[in-house]
């Protein structure tokens, strides 16, 4: 059975295509209110109401709409990330699908599970609606679209059914707090337009009002949980960065000590070099190796060299790399500033000898400018970031401190660099192992001025020396910044979050607020209609019971008016007649006489059984009738009997056809006034020109209705009278016999009492009566 | 100046049976159309060729009643200058006096039985009717 839901339109041919191009539209509308209830970072909204929105189109308009909704979710698409390119139409047309299929299998299994329409106010066909509708019918477009984003996303089996749930509820939550809205508004409620829009006002404005506000709140809420972990974040990323700096700081005050310690000692050595920078590179984060660069004049190359060797280095030579990279003995030169020692000189080795002042190779001007630098101002100067000799597959960069010495004129002369090398990735090694804990990505750049910024970290591809292609666009992305100055470099460090800001409780609560705000609207939609539902049948019921009892009291002051005239009017007839009998018994004219006396007679006669009428119609009203059983055989028999001295009786042809065998249970009385009723009209009402006047009686049963049909071949009735042949006091045939005009009436007014009703039908020569009744039958032979 | 033809509209057989002998005490020789209930009545009319001077109208008759026989009648001899309608009933409501006496054709209203003095008074009355 189809719920009586009439759209507000009608179905024209026209129409079809407004209402395709609404739905497309208020589709497209109301997803705009689904990204303004998304969870940030935005790709979660924890509610679809164009779900809703679909569903309750078409449901109301029917499935052949249903186009509108995959235009509808098509539009949404194209408006929010542009016109799908051919890798992305099949996601874009697959969501759509799931769309329509979820509105189109909603609306035939609310159309298969419920009765009544959604404005009659009964819970259980809103419960229906929302249990079919949303919670079933949305793990059809659930399923279609997870399974559509997951052929471009690859989900982890988790992830899949993360994204597969939240859809779902998603679409859920949509069509619990915008459906049975929808459907409402879609809904012709009454035929009387104005009732119908206070009707649809009562329950709509304030559900609409109560989904502006949990919209708001929700809105509210989320800012504000937002900003508070957003607060939070920025604290964690600070102290990472506070944590960075330090190492840092450490790192050159490390620097920074060898120098002040190449600078006091006297005669240095490579073991005393060695017994110095040993506990300082142990405790240090980040720090490659420490080397002694002294400054070697061209004189003193081979003597330098020498030395070098017999401290056990036998294949000690200054180095420089030649055009094509390769390192080689460094060609002559008036100054040199080889690494003489370096310290852990296992991992270092390959730089041993390395004259970091040498004219060739690639990153001299790197390095001679920062070397001349600091050298100028007296303090440590960083390079940028370069590929280091002794570790070719990863950057790192270098800090160079001028070494000073005082000499007996109290001259400090430059004497040569202390140089300590980093390798970024084991510089941030304790930084990036709390990244995880904090959900963030974090990478280290270089400031150039002017020239785009190195990266010299991305925790995106961790240690390899090939940065990210992708860029570093920031907009839109939570992150925060932190300055540092390395050694004269200037270094930002940025935290990207990799997750989404609101996590845990947090956003577990945010869902819970939805899901909260949805059962609410739906409680108030289900009590606002079930308030005016009830309003609405009260009034119908008023106006019902009005309108029958003005039809009553018609009928009663009918009744009154016509008792009074069809009573008084014999009366007066009879005194008239009888006074002109005793005129003329006076005048001794004994046949005028005679004729008054019975003209007086038969109109008192008339008036007798207009009484019998009268009283028999009181009583049916009053009376309530027990049920007992009654052989309808032999009541017919008795109702036969009786009327047998009835005028005209004898003329008739009596034909039973009784085919009931079993007793059943009426209301006797009832029963027995309409057969003798019936049986009396056809006597009465016989055509006096046919030859073979008859009545038929037919009684039958089918399944427990009692059929008794009656049916003659007399005068019938004239077809411009059949509407009122029921009525009160209405006669069709003046001259043919004094009735009352009450008869027809007392059987319909019976037949309804016995539950079932008499109608007539017109034969070709005479009349048939049916009269149709509910019995209930006895077993056979109950003699009760 | 008396009445020579009328038509009596009632079903009831007692009632002709007075007025017939009421409007002979009358004028004896006065000629009485009887119709048993308004349909009755306007077949006779439309078959006749001339109209009787008065009709006398009961109401409450089966079929077609006094106030349907006059919708009927206004509408199909409304025009011409034919009989006057006299109401015959036992009623004595105010609402029937009204609902007959907006019809032009109805000049009376008598409640029943009829006297010979009430049909004198009528002629006098209207004199245009009578011959």
């Amino acid at each position: 059975m189809s719920p009586t839901t009439a759209p507000i339109f009608s179905h024209s041919r026209h129409s079809w295509v407004i209402t395709i191009v609404a739905l497309c539209l208020a589709y497209t509308a109301f997803s705009w209110l689904g990204y303004f209830l998304v969870i940030p970072p935005g790709i979660v909204s924890v509610m679809w109401p164009s779900a809703g929105i679909a569903l309750g189109f078409v449901y109301v308009f029917g499935t052949r709409i249903a186009i509108g909704v995959f235009l509808g979710s098509f539009l949404t698409h194209a408006l929010r990330y542009g016109v799908p390119d051919s890798e992305s139409l099949w996601t874009v047309i697959s969501i759509a699908a799931g769309a329509t299929l979820h509105a189109t299998f909603g609306a035939i299994l609310i159309r298969k599970f419920s009765n009544n329409p959604l404005h009659s106010g009964n819970l259980r066909e809103i419960l229906i609606f929302v249990f079919w509708g949303g919670i079933v019918a949305c793990l059809i477009s659930a399923m279609i679209g997870t399974f559509s984003i997951d052929r471009i996303a690859n989900f982890s089996p988790s992830d899949f059914w993360l994204q597969f749930g939240t859809w779902w509820l998603g679409d859920t939550l949509g069509v619990v707090m915008f459906a049975p809205l929808a459907v409402l508004f879609l809904t012709k409620t009454h035929d009387n337009s104005l009732a119908s829009i206070n009707f649809k006002a009562l329950v709509i404005i304030p559900v609409v009002i109560c989904i502006v506000v949990f919209s708001l709140l929700f809105d509210a809420a989320k800012k504000e949980l937002e900003s508070h972990t957003y607060d939070e974040y920025q604290r964690e990323t600070a102290n990472l960065a506070n944590e960075f700096s330090q190492t840092i700081a450490v790192n050159i005050t490390t620097v920074k000590a060898t120098t002040a310690f190449l600078a006091a000692a006297s005669d240095m050595t490579a073991d005393s070099f060695k017994i110095f920078t040993t506990p300082l590179l142990k405790n240090s984060n980040g720090l490659y190796g420490l080397s002694w660069l002294p400054k070697i004049e061209k004189g003193d190359r081979n003597v330098f060299t020498q030395a070098i060797r017999d401290e056990g280095y036998p294949d000690f030579d200054i180095q420089a790399r030649n055009d094509k990279g390769q390192l080689q003995s460094a060609k002559q030169r008036e100054v040199y500033y080889p690494l003489a020692y370096t310290e852990p000189y296992a991992r270092n080795k390959s730089a041993h000898g390395f004259d970091v002042y040498g004219q060739d190779g690639i990153s001299r001007d790197v390095r001679r400018g920062i070397l001349d630098l600091a050298k100028a101002m007296n303090k440590p100067r960083a390079t940028s970031r370069f590929s280091i000799v002794q570790k070719q597959d990863e950057y790192g960069f270098i800090i160079y401190s001028p070494v000073y010495k005082t000499t007996d004129t109290n001259t400090p002369e430059h004497v040569g660099y202390i140089n300590g090398i980093f390798v970024y990735p084991d510089l941030v090694g304790s930084l990036t192992e709390k990244l995880a804990s904090v959900g963030t990505n974090f990478y280290l750049i270089e400031e150039r001025g002017n020239q785009d910024p190195l990266v010299l970290y991305d925790s995106r591809t961790s240690d390899k020396k090939e940065g990210p292609d992708d860029s570093y666009d920031l907009e839109g992305v939570k992150h925060t910044s932190h300055d540092l100055n390395v050694a004269g470099q200037t270094w930002k460090m940025i935290f990207t979050k990799n997750c989404q800001l609101i996590t845990g409780d947090y956003l577990r609560s945010l869902w819970y607020f939805a899901i909260g705000g949805s059962v609410f609207t739906l409680l108030l939609f289900i009590i606002l209609t079930m308030i005016s539902a009830r309003n609405d049948s009260v009034e119908k019921l008023v106006a019902l019971r009005t309108e029958e009892l003005n039809r009553a009291n018609e009928e009663l002051e009918e009744f009154a008016y016509r008792t009074s005239h069809d009573l008084r009017s014999p009366i007066v007839s009879s005194v008239q007649l009888l006074n002109l009998a005793d005129d003329a018994i006076k005048d001794n004219e004994t046949d005028f006489a005679t004729k008054s006396i019975a003209h007086a007679r038969q109109s008192l006669s008339k008036l007798e059984s207009l009484i019998s009428d009268i009283l028999t119609l009181t009583e049916i009203g009053s009376q309530n009738e027990t049920e007992a059983v009654l052989d309808i055989a032999q009541a017919v028999d008795e109702a036969l009997a009786k009327l047998d001295h009835a005028d005209g009786f004898a003329r008739l042809t009596v034909i039973k056809e009784i085919s009931l065998e079993e007793r059943v249970i009426i209301k006797p009385s009832r029963f027995k006034l309409i057969l003798e009723n019936l049986i009396s009209n056809a006597a009465k009402y016989q055509d006096p020109k046919k030859d073979e006047p008859y009545l038929k009686i037919n009684c039958f049963r089918v399944g427990e209705k009692l059929h008794l049909h009656v049916s003659d071949n007399g005068l019938g009735i004239d077809p411009q009278y059949r509407k009122q042949m029921f009525e009160m006091f209405k006669r069709f045939h003046p001259k043919v016999a004094i009735g009352s005009g009450l008869g027809l009436y007392l059987m319909r007014k019976s037949a309804h009492i016995l539950g079932g009703d008499i109608e007539y039908v017109p034969l070709e020569n005479g009349s048939l009566f049916k009269l149709i009744v509910p019995v209930r039958i006895t077993d056979k032979g109950d003699a009760s | 100046m008396t009445l020579v033809t009328v038509m009596v509209v009632d079903d009831s057989e007692a009632d002709h049976f007075i007025c017939n002998h009421t409007l002979k005490k009358y004028n004896p020789d006065i000629k009485i159309i009887v119709a048993y209930d308004g349909q009755e009545a306007l077949d006779i009319l439309s078959e006749a060729d001339d109209h009787p001077q008065v009709i006398f109208l009961d109401i409450n008759m089966p079929r077609m009643n006094g106030h349907e026989f006059l919708e009927k009648y206004t509408e199909t001899y409304g025009d011409q200058n034919g009989s006057v309608v006299v109401m015959l009933t036992s009623s004595d409501q105010q609402n029937d006096k009204d609902k007959s006496m907006a019809h032009d054709a109805v000049v009376d209203y008598f409640t029943k039985p009829l006297s010979v003095a009430a049909v004198e008074t009528l002629c006098k009355e209207n004199k245009n009717i009578c011959e």
